[in-house]
């Protein structure tokens, strides 16, 4: 018996600026107790496609064609039969279950409040709340905690006892591992998983990485502008795609080891390091210990990745070594020379080693235009020469070409990897020596990954810029790193050239980071 | 950077357009447009003569008809020339006294925010202890203690008005430079005044302005209230003193309504005024206010 079926679906979204056709005629269908996994970029109508399942478009939306779920036609539903579908026969387990959480409700009453909407003859919701919790592998003393003292992983594990409160037949995740480091990530796909084998649920599954589909469903069908243009078994799809763009789709993630993803070639290096951390800590409170004694050295022109769960301390260390936080204990220096103290003396330091961060979108004032955003810089250091030039410049190094078609636009008109661009011109226009990456192609669409990586390649050659790159994504430190540093609970438990690291790995740690990635 | 004037001139349009829209905002602009002309124009279209208190020459108390068109007061003065003229007053404190509440407000709440801790601590001390202050009494105090006249009302009702300001303001700054943005900034080298000046002034200013447009108000009737109370300038006309004269002269009791109903009307009236125009810009200012469709 079919779960669920799309027929022929169209969702049109109506705006005064012109119609967008977000879904155009999908077909797909999925048995009870099957999975299936959507791959496709941002913009290409996955998630429309999800919610309108459940009809939870906006009122902007204008459906077409049917969808099916257990015979019955969403599309066409009351709104009393569609309210009890919603939930009881089909969940969603949303994309960001930071935004998805209310944040002033303990969870325990949130995973509660679907079972009282449907069953509000059910005596004991608290202990349905605890075997819940039990089904996600969460402690179930933490029912009464608050989202924000959660990690992501175990939020996002909450999101999913949610889905499964009513005893769902089909259960559609959207994105649910994005934000999530590659062991967490491992965990909830295999609780997903399980749910599949053990229960029977019906599994949509929604991501852009087609490993993480290829390790949970067993069919995949691909997404582009609004269409599906290959469907088929996991594996086909991962290893044999056929569509031009699920070859795309499958070549953007490395595979680690293999040596045609190392865009690397090993050069001696001079060994005087140019940016070092000396047994640098971090302790707050007297008692958390978030770097934990770590000498860690970077080269001129070297890329170092930084590689580490969230929560590992990488980001406090990064911050330590740009001179925006001050160890407890320890020393930063740069050129030999430790880093100053005194504010005029950081803004020069500032000049020598820029940051990058995760979050292109947030990362620019979204009232001041490009232009401003990369002269930012300069104008706060006062460089001499012409401002014009020193911004189309910048711009140029980051391939925005032609910087003029840029200048004058707001991060909100550009695409995530064009404001990742800005990001990075902005950083460059100051003329420094040494990029340190936050994350720096985490929110970006596999496409594009590939480009701001060969950027920072090409800057390495033509201006001679290192770069520590912190990242929890292995495959990027396969792909552009000359030594790979593990950390892992504020300590680096292991160091070296990264084709040594990466395929004969010495740690426990690393081995566990390893074993963690999906099928390859 | 002419690519940003452009846009700027785009943006003011659009924003005209949509305040355009809304008709209480323009309704509320029309009011005060009308206010502030008169006003501006109250020198020219009341004479002297006619405010002096010798040369009135009017019957005393008189109902509009045998008075003129709104009657007279107890010196025979002219109660519409009056209240025009009472325009002014009322107007220049209450715009003064704004002024200065929300500059020294929005200085306080944007370095309380900016950088906390024992900044924060002994700031926001200070700001919650004149929230917290009855402010009609700290305004009678300030009055009686210092010279009378309208610099002293200026300065009552802005001492006792700044703290609000302060806290919106300082909720804003935080919520601002929780963005990465502000963080990049710091990175790319910029000081607390880049900071301040460049990024978080720009944000926090439209939020300021629409909070501006309602405080006036509440200053105006604050003024009125302290002439009102006998506290304001003996020399000068304003609808607060035109109301404390008719309680003094007895109007109440002769039933003379002419005196107490337009500088009544008129504060209520510019009040009104400044309220539409205000919500009207947090409409336009921050579009999850508006009605939805």
């Amino acid at each position: 018996m079919t779960l669920l079926e799309y027929r022929d679906l169209t969702v049109d979204y109506h705006s005064p600026a012109g119609d967008e056709h977000a879904v155009r005629g999908v077909s797909l269908s999925l048995p009870a107790g099957g999975s299936l996994g959507l791959a496709g970029e941002s913009g290409c109508g996955k998630t429309t496609l999800a919610m309108a399942a459940l009809r939870l478009l906006p009122r902007t939306a204008r459906i077409g064609g049917h969808v099916l779920i257990d015979g019955a036609d969403v599309t066409e539903m009351s709104w009393g039969k569609l309210r009890a579908l919603r939930w009881a026969q089909a969940s969603i387990v949303f994309q960001g279950a930071m935004h998805a959480l209310n944040p002033v409700r303990r969870i325990g009453e949130q995973i509660a409040e679907p079972i009282r909407l449907h069953s509000p003859e059910v005596t004991d919701v608290d202990g349905r709340v605890a075997d819940l919790l039990e089904r996600v592998e969460l402690p179930t003393r933490r029912a009464g905690a608050y989202p924000h003292e959660l990690s992501g992983g175990q939020r996002q594990r909450v999101m999913m006892a949610m889905a499964l409160a009513c005893d769902p037949r089909l259960v559609i995740a959207d994105e649910p591992t994005t934000a999530l480091d590659v062991v967490v990530q491992q965990q909830v796909l295999e609780r997903l998983s399980a749910l599949v084998t053990h229960e029977g649920i019906g599994l949509v599954l929604i991501s852009h990485d087609l490993s993480v589909l290829a390790a949970t469903c067993e069919r995949v069908a691909v997404m582009q502008h609004g269409e599906i243009v290959e469907d088929g078994p996991a594996t086909q799809v991962l290893r044999a795609p056929k569509h031009p763009h699920s070859k795309a789709l499958a070549a953007a993630f490395p595979v680690i080891g293999d040596p045609a993803w190392r865009h690397v070639e090993p050069a001696t290096r001079d060994p005087a390091p140019v940016l070092a951390a000396e047994r640098v800590s971090v302790v707050y409170g007297g008692a958390f210990r978030a770097v934990d004694d770590v000498s860690l050295q970077v080269r001129p022109r070297e890329i170092v990745a930084l590689v580490g769960q969230s929560g590992s301390g990488k980001t406090t260390l990064a911050r330590c070594l740009l001179g925006l936080q001050r160890p407890t204990s320890g020393v930063v220096t740069f050129g030999g020379q430790p880093l100053p103290r005194s504010s005029r003396g950081l803004r020069e330091h500032r000049r020598q080693v820029q940051l990058v961060l995760q979050d292109p979108t947030g990362a620019l004032n979204p009232r001041h235009s490009v232009y401003e955003a990369v002269a930012e810089g300069p104008r706060v250091h006062r460089l001499p020469g012409d401002e014009r030039e020193i911004v189309a410049t910048a711009l140029e190094q980051a391939e925005l070409r032609p910087a003029d078609r840029f200048t004058g636009r707001l991060p909100g008109e550009l695409s995530g990897g064009q404001r990742q661009r800005v990001v990075i011109a902005g950083a460059l226009a100051l003329g420094p020596t040494f990029l340190v990456a936050d994350e720096p192609v985490a929110s970006l669409d596999a496409s594009v990954r590939g480009e701001i990586l060969a950027l920072l390649l090409r800057l390495r050659t033509d201006l001679g810029l290192g770069a520590l790159v912190i990242t929890h994504d292995l495959g990027l430190a396969w792909t552009i790193a000359d030594r790979v540093a593990v950390m892992y609970q504020g300590r680096i438990v292991e160091e070296g050239p990264t084709e040594q690291v990466l395929t004969d790995p010495q740690h426990e740690y690393t081995k566990v980071l390893l074993a963690a990635l999906p099928a390859q | 950077m002419s690519v940003a004037a452009d846009r700027r001139r785009v943006a003011l349009r659009s924003f005209a357009r949509g305040y355009l829209s809304h008709r209480a905002g323009v309704a509320g602009l029309v009011v005060l447009a009308v206010a502030v002309l008169v006003a501006v124009l109250a020198p020219m279209l009341v004479p002297a003569a006619m405010l002096s208190v010798v040369d009135a020459g009017g019957p005393v108390l008189a109902p509009p008809g045998r008075g003129g068109l709104l009657g007279t007061d107890e010196n025979g003065r002219s109660v519409l020339a009056l209240t025009l003229v009472g325009t002014r007053v009322s107007l220049v404190v209450g715009i003064a006294a704004t002024l200065l509440s929300v500059l020294f407000g929005s200085l306080v709440g944007m370095l309380a925010a900016h950088f906390g801790r024992i900044v924060s601590a002994i700031l926001m001390v200070i700001t919650d202890f004149f929230l917290v202050l009855p402010s009609l009494v700290l305004a009678i105090v300030l009055s009686t203690v210092l010279d009378r006249g309208l610099v002293t009302i200026v300065l009552a009702i802005g001492v006792t008005s700044w703290a609000s300001t302060a806290r919106l303001v300082r909720a804003q700054t935080l919520a601002v430079e929780a963005r990465p943005y502000i963080e990049r900034a710091a990175v790319l080298g910029g000081g607390h005044a880049h900071i301040l000046g460049k990024h978080v002034l720009p944000a926090v200013a439209p939020l300021v302005l629409a909070n501006t447009t309602l405080t006036v108000g509440s200053a105006i009737i604050a003024e009125s209230t302290l002439s009102f109370l006998g506290l304001g300038d003996p020399g000068s006309i304003s609808w607060g003193a035109m109301l404390r004269s008719a309680v003094e002269s007895g109007a109440i009791t002769a039933g003379a309504w002419w005196y107490l109903l337009p500088p009544g009307l008129a504060i209520v009236a510019v009040v009104l005024g400044f309220t539409l125009c205000g919500r009207a810009l947090e409409v336009q200012l921050n579009p999850a206010l508006a009605a939805k469709a």
